[in-house]
């Protein structure tokens, strides 16, 4: 090793660099390595000072390589072997290493590396192994992040009787260049033969990190301060325009649900939420029912209007200010008023009667029911207003920075011979793709809110889109490292198609930041299991970690679920307490009193 | 020396066998972990011995890793049927088993076994034990174990079948491992306590790899003997069973770019009466068992032992292990490796329908209802359902009266006299591959048939639409399909691009040779029809594809044919 050359690109002047070499020159490597030890003591010890008086940081005075991330993307495991290989190289050489599948590495931890090296394979015809492709997506997609604070290497695989020869390491090397990383050593592209090539490659590049090894520490500003300043100026009355980032119906082929997973953009918005919290969405009117609505009026849509949102066409305002269905309370009074319709008044005498006319309907039933000669202001007067839905938030934002995740059940139902759909659940599904805009707010929710004290257990019951708050609370409880442990009980209809977040709760069960998770499908056996089911058969643990001071958190339906939930939990309370009817009540009570059972139903 | 080193570095299914306490693991535990629809990985390894391979959709792969769903992971389940013979009312409780617990489909394997595909986790238990209720199993039809044995199914040309067949039971039933595990896990028996495993032949690691027996009744080569870790060709004189001639070494797996892995036929080396023959069989396994590689798994079949070390020791530690010489092999010769299909009258005066099964997927098409057809025919038939070793269907031991009967069954659901059945589809063969086999670069089943079409347009025009030539496709080199004894073989590479082998012989002794790689189906067509042309203008007399495209030198053959050790040999 040139050590001259090493030093002189330390902080050191010539003549130090000089004095430095002559010293070591003449060293075994075991007296370097003690040396080593020394050193670091000593810088430890008395923060060094540079000849110019400035100080120089503890960090850069010790000549200690940064760490070093290995990726691999494997498909027959030979990238992993040679990444693991590399690591344990890199470690004699006394580099801190960390060697992650691309599978499971956290893109997130992107913007702390320095030093990264990169193994993959190509499949196919030029295609990444199937366990490398989210990270190679995510690297070719718009959240990419800027990495001119990273030094790479790729070592690509492949076999050249392919056209597309180790394709997929030549992407992940452009890609890596084109969000600013330093290509420290060259790729090279092995073939089935892979072995010299590959050891040569790691010894250039082992060689290079070595070299390099004073780099400054990234400097890297704190969003998240700069942030917070913001006081944000969006509201619900003043929406912020989230982009959708991506969209994915997370119901697997065959399913019979539809839900959506969608990721939006808060960049710019200053808006902040905590796990827990709600997003309220504003959807739009769908153009079918429109359409409809003004054919059973005769109006053209054309006409201008003055509603509660501003002048603007008919067809605008029924689009984004007025809602058209369901058919709500409101809308039928104020039509039964104007038309002065003596059936629909007699409708609205009995409560029965008018729940049972609203179930089902909207506003097209009615007036293609009861048919009046509107003017465009009386169809206004008539309607609500476009009320937003708010959605329990599937994000951290300790974990996902400035987007919002959401989980959406699409609504859709025949009804009255037509097909209807909830209005903003199929806007989000229908009508609005990846980087179209949302209008959005942040609803805060202080009454679902992870324990204050990050080492105390907690019990989470989502079944379906209920799962939401507490995909929010492992992001959080994972980034901020917290030690309470975690139970998760999650139920949908079919195990194959429904298990909505199925890999992530495995992950987030393999490292240890859920604890335990129980599962109920009511469709896959002739008796239907729900989450409650699964609670009773492990009541004794559950009410052990009630004692031991969980907290207990309900998220979901709320007519039946939430209901049976809670009378489950009482039952536990008395079998496992042995306590009376009333007294497990009291437990409740308590917890309640104490905000350790919270609930986000609808 | 060496051999110590590899002992240092066994393969880790090695210490996943030692460890499983004779095949157990925890697949108990594994089956009832309701978060996932696959099993622990070791436990993946060790449910094969059990007759299952974990599989999952990779048509949903893709689609399913961005809905954060784990893959669509289902089980194959494979049945143990020696020499392939059924009854029907096992035939009528399979069928209702694929529509229960599988996709409706039933596979006839290249094995003469059945397979079941696509069945969930939670329904895995169920089903096995619904096959062993059927008086049949699965137990080491998958794994390092000696697998379900082959044998002729077609008593049309040799009196001595049935004798064969029962023989070809026995082994079976002989090498199956002896551990009770099978029946704790799926069939609910309770271990009796006290009473520790024992695998006399086995031991506590099985063998280094799978074990394949397979017994020809010549003229027909129909189970493709060569293919075998241990190939049996029945010697017989004036119509009575003497013994058989022991063939050793074959195997058609290998891996693209790993030229230390290769197919090869087996070598005949030996003639042994057939009162002698499971002691031969027990004794070639134990041979391999002891000195197969436990290192590398991709060298450790039979045919690698005998490569590493050659045929003479395996000849002299087999004598040596017996305490007495195997006698010289015995003449012999096989005609062909297809199935003869329709009506043939058998030697005991009973019928037997050979019907093709195509790629041996028996399931209901618009106007070819062949699941239904069978179905129907098993509730009526007193004979026996044969599983052939080309995936076809032999409608056994039918009385001449009930000929009738089985002929407007097939022709009511449009199984009979089907245009289509060209020579060259009715020998071909393929694998399972996409979308459920892990291994396979390439379709297989799916694409065969839709480029038979094609290449039956070429066939017609040279006026060779009746000739059999063998046609063999698999989605990998691990060759389920037997696809190195194709005349032609085609082998996936890539989704859409295969490796042509040509050469074969019609009867399954020569292999064939790779002549094209990474033709996509266009350049499959453009490469194959001059062949065709200049096959149908310049063949000599009842010559076939594989041995006309050998002597033109089209394709230089480079595999060493069959050896057959002569007792001058051996000193």
């Amino acid at each position: 090793m040139d050590l001259m050359k090493g030093l002189a690109r330390g902080p050191f002047s010539d003549k130090q660099a000089a004095q430095l070499n002559e010293a070591l020159s003449g060293l075994d490597s075991g007296q370097l390595q003690w040396l080593c030890g020394y050193v670091t003591g000593v810088s430890q010890a008395a923060p060094a000072a540079a000849d110019d008086g400035t100080t120089v940081p503890a960090v850069a005075a010790v000549a200690e390589t940064p760490k070093l991330q290995i990726l691999y993307g494997s498909h027959t495991g030979n990238s992993e072997a040679l990444a693991n290989n590399l690591a344990k190289r890199a470690k004699a050489q006394g580099v801190e290493t960390e060697v992650s599948d691309m599978a499971t590495f956290k893109t997130r931890d992107l913007k702390k590396l320095t030093n990264l090296a990169v193994l993959v394979s190509t499949h196919g015809i030029g295609e990444p192994p199937v366990q490398a492709e989210d990270f190679y997506n995510f690297l070719h997609s718009k959240k990419a992040p800027d990495l001119s604070h990273v030094n790479f290497s790729v070592l690509a695989l492949g076999d050249s009787s392919y056209v597309d020869f180790c394709q997929t390491g030549k992407a992940f090397d452009a890609a890596f260049e084109k969000l600013g990383a330093q290509r420290i050593s060259p790729r090279v592209d092995c073939d089935v033969d892979f072995e010299d090539l590959a050891e040569a490659w790691q010894d250039s590049f082992l060689q290079k990190i070595s070299q390099t090894s004073s780099v400054a520490p990234a400097a890297e500003a704190s969003s998240d301060n700069a942030a917070e300043a913001v006081q944000t100026a969006y509201s619900r009355k003043n929406p912020f325009e989230a982009t959708i980032l991506e969209k994915i119906n997370l119901n697997g082929k065959g399913s019979s649900k539809e839900t959506i997973h969608l990721e939006l953009s808060l960049e710019g918005s200053g808006l902040q939420y905590e796990p827990g919290d709600a997003l309220g969405v504003y959807g739009t009117n769908s153009p079918s029912l429109i359409e409809g609505v003004l054919q059973a009026t005769n109006l053209s849509g054309d006409e201008v209007v003055q509603g509660h949102n501003g002048e603007k066409t008919l067809a605008e305002a029924l689009t984004y200010d007025y809602e058209l269905s369901p058919l709500s309370r409101v809308t039928l009074t104020s039509y039964a008023e104007l038309t002065e319709s003596i059936k629909l008044k007699g409708i609205l005498a009995d409560n029965d009667k008018m729940l049972e006319y609203l179930h089902g309907r909207d506003i097209l039933d009615l007036l293609n029911e009861e048919p009046y000669t509107l003017k465009p202001s009386d169809m206004l007067s008539v309607l609500r207003k476009n009320m937003p839905r708010m959605y329990s938030i599937a994000s951290a934002q300790a974990a996902v920075e400035d987007e919002v995740h959401l989980l959406v059940s699409v609504v859709r139902y025949q009804a009255y011979g037509r097909n209807k759909e909830g209005l903003c659940s199929a806007t989000l599904a229908d009508r609005f793709k990846v980087d179209d805009k949302v209008k959005v707010f942040v609803d805060k929710n202080t009454r679902f809110k992870l324990p204050k004290d990050a080492a105390t257990p907690v019990i989470m019951v989502g079944p379906g889109t209920g799962v939401a708050p507490f995909r929010a609370f492992m992001q959080h409880r994972e980034v901020e490292e917290h030690t309470g442990k975690s139970w998760l009980f999650f139920g949908d209809r079919n195990f194959t198609t429904d298990f909505l977040y199925q890999t992530e709760w495995q992950q987030y069960l393999k490292e240890g930041v859920l604890t335990k998770a129980d599962v109920a499908f009511s469709r896959d056996q002739e008796q239907k299991h729900y989450v409650q089911h699964r609670m009773l058969e492990n009541g004794k643990e559950l009410y052990n970690w009630l004692e031991s001071g969980a907290h207990f958190y309900v998220c979901g339906e709320a007519k039946r679920m939430a209901k049976d939930v809670h009378h489950t939990l009482k039952e536990i309370i008395e079998q496992h307490g042995g306590v009376t009817p009333e007294k497990a009540e009291e437990y409740i009570k308590h917890l309640q009193i104490a905000n350790r059972y919270q609930t986000d139903i609808y | 020396m060496e051999e110590q080193e590899e002992k240092q570095k066994l393969s880790a299914d090695e210490y996943i066998k030692e460890k499983s306490d004779f095949l157990r693991g925890t697949i108990r535990e594994s089956l009832s972990n309701p978060l996932t629809g696959a099993l622990d990985p070791d436990d993946v390894k060790l449910i094969k011995y059990h007759g299952s391979y974990q599989q999952y959709d990779r048509d949903l792969d893709s689609e399913r890793k961005r809905q954060k769903l784990e893959p669509l992971y289902q089980f194959m389940v494979r049945v143990r049927v020696p020499g392939g013979i059924t009854t029907p009312e096992q035939w009528v409780a399979l069928d209702a088993l694929s529509n229960t617990y599988g996709d409706g489909t039933m596979k006839l394997t290249t094995r003469q076994s059945f397979q079941f595909h696509g069945i969930l986790k939670r329904n895995l238990k169920p089903g096995i034990k619904a096959i062993n209720d059927t008086l049949l199993s699965t137990i080491a039809t998958c794994g390092d174990v000696n697998r379900n044995v082959m044998c002729n199914p077609n008593p049309y040309q040799s009196q001595i079948h049935e004798e064969v067949y029962r023989i070809a039971a026995h082994i079976s039933e002989y090498f199956t491992p002896k551990t009770t595990a099978y029946h704790e896990i799926w069939l609910d028996q309770e271990k009796i306590s006290g009473t520790p495993d024992r695998e006399p032949l086995y031991g506590e690691t099985y063998l280094p790899r799978k074990f394949k027996i397979a017994i020809a009744i010549p003229p027909r080569n129909d189970i493709d003997t060569f293919a075998n870790d241990l190939g049996l060709i029945a010697i017989e004189e004036n119509n009575e069973l003497l013994g058989f001639n022991v063939c050793v070494g074959g195997g058609l797996g290998s891996t693209f770019g790993d030229l230390t892995t290769y197919a090869r036929l087996a070598d005949v080396i030996g003639y042994v009466p057939k009162d002698k023959i499971v002691e031969v069989a027990e004794t070639v396994i134990a041979i391999q068992r002891d000195y197969g590689n436990r290192a590398n798994r991709r060298n450790s079949r039979l045919k690698y032992t005998i490569d590493k070390r050659g045929l003479e020791w395996f000849a002299e530690e087999l004598n040596s292990r017996l305490g007495w010489e195997i006698e010289s092999p015995r003449p012999y010769h096989f005609e062909a490796n297809g199935d003869k299909y329709g009506w043939q009258k058998g030697t005991n005066g009973k019928w037997f329908y050979t019907l093709f099964v195509e790629n041996g997927r028996v399931k209901d098409e618009k106007g070819y209802e062949l699941k239904k057809a069978l179905r129907e025919v098993a509730l009526i038939l007193e004979g026996d359902m044969r599983l052939t070793g080309n995936q076809n269907l032999i409608i056994g031991n039918v009385e001449e009266k009930d000929k009738d009967a089985i002929e407007v069954i097939l022709a009511q659901h449009g199984v009979l006299n089907n245009p289509k059945l060209t020579g060259l589809r009715l020998s071909s063969m393929a694998c399972v591959a996409l979308n459920t086999c892990s291994l396979a670069f390439a379709e297989s089943e799916r694409y065969l048939p839709s480029l038979i079409d094609k290449l039956d347009v070429l066939l017609t025009r040279h006026g060779l639409e009746t000739d059999e030539i063998t046609i063999r496709m698999t989605g990998c080199p691990n060759g389920c399909g037997r696809s190195p004894l194709g005349e032609i073989g085609l082998v996936g590479r890539a989704i859409g691009r295969y490796n042509l082998y040509l050469g074969a012989s019609h009867n399954g002794d020569r292999l064939n040779t790779l002549y094209k790689e990474m033709l996509s189906e266009e350049a499959i067509i453009e490469v194959l029809d001059p062949l065709f042309l200049a096959y149908a203008q310049e063949r000599e007399k009842e010559e076939h594809f594989g041995d006309f495209v050998v002597r033109k030198g089209i394709v230089e053959v480079t595999d060493r044919p069959v050896r057959v050790l002569s007792l001058s040999e051996k000193e």
